[in-house]
């Protein structure tokens, strides 16, 4: 297997072939993490293109001793923020989200036990759309893309202590319309805490 | 919120990205079991573990991928070769340099000092048999000077000879455009 900085250095210097290496090693975590800023299949869809797009004109002046990811990661999150606020800024054009169909059926485990990945997929994005755009950008890369403050930080080009606010009021946010919409997946020493209202 | 709760928020996280020392977690659980406001905030952050299923990569679905790398392949063609950086040829830059040096000494001799150009002998005939002074001219003149401005002007001239026995040539010199 081609060494990784090699093949990013080909890519660099327009090699097609190493670039389109790159792009399946990293489509999925590009495609996922722009689907759950977004919340649904169209936009991450065209996201993630934008982003390779992106990357292939900007991936000549990328300079080795940066970290690739997250350099990328930053990318894609500018261009998912960019898109939710584009989103949020017309509700008509954002329904209540569907069931995603593409979606693997996992059962789930601990609160989440009895419902599949699909459900909880559903659930998020329906209470995710109460949270502002860096807050859900926060939480995704926080909890489903399992980075630390600091890499968020750097994703999101925030201060660690704006990153912690963010996730704290997004958790809280999220609590709360879990409370009021599906108390029956929170853990009992949270529940009855917090009103919420439909989403 | 309670002066205290940014402290304790700071060490929350850090203690759940397995970061925080020995120090830290001392006052962390001291003050946890005395704060009140701190203990209700911190359990309301706490990490929700219904959405964990939702983490780590997953399968694009059907026909992400090729749409992904349609789009890109597009771009791909569109984008422009960079233009190799301009580097002086040694041997053309003298070259350059020695005509450019041939040109100035040439000019500087008078080579170039030739007679002042001439317009053609049939026209020089014309205008000097042209009716003076040029803006008297039949009912054409009336129209043409009515747009006579600042910058542009008319003339008119009119020539024995033609179909019709003169002929009328009417220049509109205009110089705002002069260059």
């Amino acid at each position: 297997m081609i060494d990784e900085a090699r093949l990013i250095a080909q890519a660099a210097r327009g090699d097609r072939d190493a670039f389109e290496q790159l792009v399946r090693s990293r489509q999925q975590r590009v495609y996922w993490t722009a689907y759950q800023v977004v919340g649904n299949e169209d936009d991450a869809r065209d996201i993630a293109q934008q982003v390779f797009i992106r990357l292939w004109r900007v991936l000549p002046r990328y300079r080795g001793g940066r970290r690739f990811d997250a350099w990328l990661r930053r990318i894609t999150m500018n261009l998912a923020i960019d898109a939710y606020r584009r989103r949020q800024a017309r509700p008509d054009a954002a329904p209540l989200p569907p069931r995603p169909s593409s979606l693997p059926s996992v059962a789930g485990t601990g609160p989440a036990e009895g419902l599949d990945r699909r459900e909880v997929q559903a659930i998020f994005l329906r209470l995710a759309r109460r949270l502002s755009p860096q807050q859900r950008a926060v939480f995704v890369l926080k909890e489903m893309n399992g980075l630390d403050s600091d890499e968020i930080a750097a994703a999101l080009e925030i201060t660690p202590s704006t990153v912690r606010n963010h996730l704290h009021q997004a958790r809280k946010i999220l609590r709360r319309g879990l409370a009021a919409l599906y108390p029956e997946y929170l853990p009992a020493r949270s529940r009855g805490g917090g009103a919420g209202g439909d989403a | 919120m309670t002066p205290c709760w940014p402290r304790t928020a700071d060490l929350l996280l850090a203690r759940e990205e397995r970061r925080l020392g020995p120090d830290g977690a001392a006052w962390l659980e001291r003050h946890l079991a005395t704060c009140g406001p701190c203990r209700q905030e911190a359990a309301q952050g706490e990490p929700l573990a219904l959405f964990a299923p939702l983490a780590g990569e997953r399968p694009l679905p059907a026909g992400a991928e090729a749409f992904i790398l349609g789009g890109l392949r597009v771009a791909q063609e569109e984008r422009q070769v960079p233009a190799r950086r301009w580097r002086p040829e040694p041997l053309a830059a003298a070259a350059s340099l020695a005509a450019a040096a041939l040109v100035l000494l040439w000019a500087a001799a008078g080579v170039w000092t030739g007679p002042e150009p001439q317009a053609p002998a049939a026209l020089q005939r014309a205008w000097a048999e042209a009716p003076l002074p040029p803006h008297v001219m039949n009912n054409a003149v009336a129209t043409v000077e009515d747009i006579r401005s600042s910058t542009a002007e008319v003339l008119a001239f009119s020539f024995p000879g033609g179909a019709s026995g003169n002929t009328e040539v009417i220049l509109i010199v205009d110089r705002s455009i002069d260059l």
